[in-house]
């Protein structure tokens, strides 16, 4: 299948080598923490949060021990994904399922990031990923499209929000709040950073002209390393001025799909990679 | 000659099939996106809708509770009873949760199973208050106008519905 064929260019696949690797690092650090949560969660009905928007709880509802087991479960299969081979299908599929029944058992705990992973998983999917030697071998680039599509949507959906429906985002108001939210904010350095009204509107507007333009930009080639080193910067930002958990890294696990492969490739060979 | 048909049909159909997923995508975020602003969301669309910090939140809030106890009525912990977080705060802290009475019912069923029977009424109070730049919200000079909104009264032991209609007595 890394033959041309039909009218499909062949992009450099290494990409696709460097993100199952980070993939599984961003679902890990998803996972993981919630193993230590289960205690809490499942002894009693009251905390699990079973009126969410997709209620497995509905159909059967677990207890403590099938939710450790659960967690454990998702961490085999990221181990299936990680070595690749035949196992890497069946670990994405059973990761998906098992995830979703955690999930949705308690569902009002589903987070951006736990959503971003699932498109992300659906891409591993049907990416070259599983297969050997992918630092020196091409791929068709519609995996790669799947990829970009999402983060394009992520990207402009929430830009065009804020754009059209916060003015407080032009004057770096929603920017001091957020920097002060008593759950959201990131400690000493966000409240401090909050006092900053100039800062404040900098990063206000720096914010929506990175995810209008971003979610356009990402596509075209030219722009598309300086987007994501604009995007690893703001993703950057968000994990020290933000406490929401693992998202930044989940976000940032696609790049190096995003990465234009071209750019990527001189990348690895600058630094002796390849 | 078969092999090689054989292969080409999978790598055209594999090719294809992309290009079919692509295209609904396409079509399924934009369908999300139609309900940004909207205040009901279709279950469909949730998966897909980005909407992240989007408004501007100008106040603190914290859900307290306090339990008659044989003694009188007494402030309850609520974070050392319900010890874990979704990342940003504790997971009974979230507007979705408290705004929505069917849940409250939960954790208040749910408080006095683990007050071990030992309260027999539980009021639970929202209290909001103004968020001043560069002042943790849990301090005394932030926390100097504090406005307290009733949520819920709950008599332990009463039966309470599950979210998903489940009766628990």
């Amino acid at each position: 299948m890394t033959e041309q064929a039909n009218n499909n260019t062949l992009e450099y696949a290494g990409g696709w080598h460097i993100f199952k690797f980070t993939f599984v690092i961003a679902a890990f650090l998803c996972v993981f923490p919630r193993f230590f949560q289960i205690k809490d969660i499942f002894p009693d009905i009251g905390m699990r949060f079973v009126n969410g928007y997709y209620k497995f709880a509905g159909f059967y509802e677990i207890n403590t021990t099938e939710a450790y087991l659960l967690c454990i479960g998702i961490l085999i299969c990221l181990c299936c994904i990680l070595f690749g081979g035949k196992l890497f299908h069946a670990g994405i599929i059973v990761f998906l399922t098992l995830n979703y029944i955690y999930l949705t058992s308690e569902a009002l705990n589903i987070k951006a990031y736990d959503r971003i992973l699932f498109f992300m998983s659906i891409v591993l999917f049907v990416s070259p990923a599983y297969k050997k030697n992918l630092l020196t071998s091409n791929f068709y680039p519609h995996p790669r499209r799947l990829m970009l599509i999402i983060f394009s949507s992520i990207y402009l959906s929430t830009g065009i929000l804020k754009l059209l429906y916060e003015p407080t985002w032009f004057n770096g108001q929603a920017m001091v709040y957020h920097l002060n939210h008593q759950w959201h904010a990131g400690g000493i350095l966000a409240l401090k950073l909050s006092t900053y009204p100039m800062l404040c509107f900098f990063f206000g507007i720096t914010t929506i002209l990175f995810e209008v333009f971003a979610g356009v930009f990402i596509w075209l080639p030219k722009f598309n390393p300086y987007i994501l080193t604009v995007g690893f910067l703001f993703h950057l930002g968000i994990a020290i001025l933000m406490n929401v958990g693992p998202f930044s890294i989940v976000a940032l696990a696609a790049y190096p799909i995003l990465l234009e492969p071209r750019v990527l490739k001189n990348l690895l060979i600058k630094f002796k990679v390849i | 000659m078969s092999d090689n048909n054989n292969s080409n049909f999978l790598t055209n159909f594999y090719l294809f099939s992309l290009n079919i997923i692509l295209a609904c995508l396409v079509i399924f975020f934009i369908s999300c996106f139609k309900y940004g602003t909207a205040s009901y969301i279709p279950k469909w669309a949730r998966i897909g809708l980005w909407r992240m910090f989007t408004y501007k939140t100008s106040n603190h809030s914290d859900l307290r509770a306090i339990a008659s106890f044989d003694d009188g009525w007494k402030e309850i912990n609520l974070r050392e009873l319900f010890p874990s977080k979704w990342d940003s705060g504790y997971r009974f802290q979230r507007a979705v949760f408290w705004r929505n009475k069917t849940r409250m019912r939960m954790l208040a069923a749910s408080t006095c199973v683990r007050l071990e029977g030992k309260a027999t009424e539980l009021k639970f109070y929202q209290d909001y208050w103004k968020i001043v730049p560069g002042i943790p919200a849990s301090s005394p000079e932030s926390k100097k106008n504090v406005k307290e909104k009733f949520n819920l009264h709950w008599y332990c032991g009463s039966p309470v519905y599950t979210p998903i209609g489940k009766l628990v007595k």
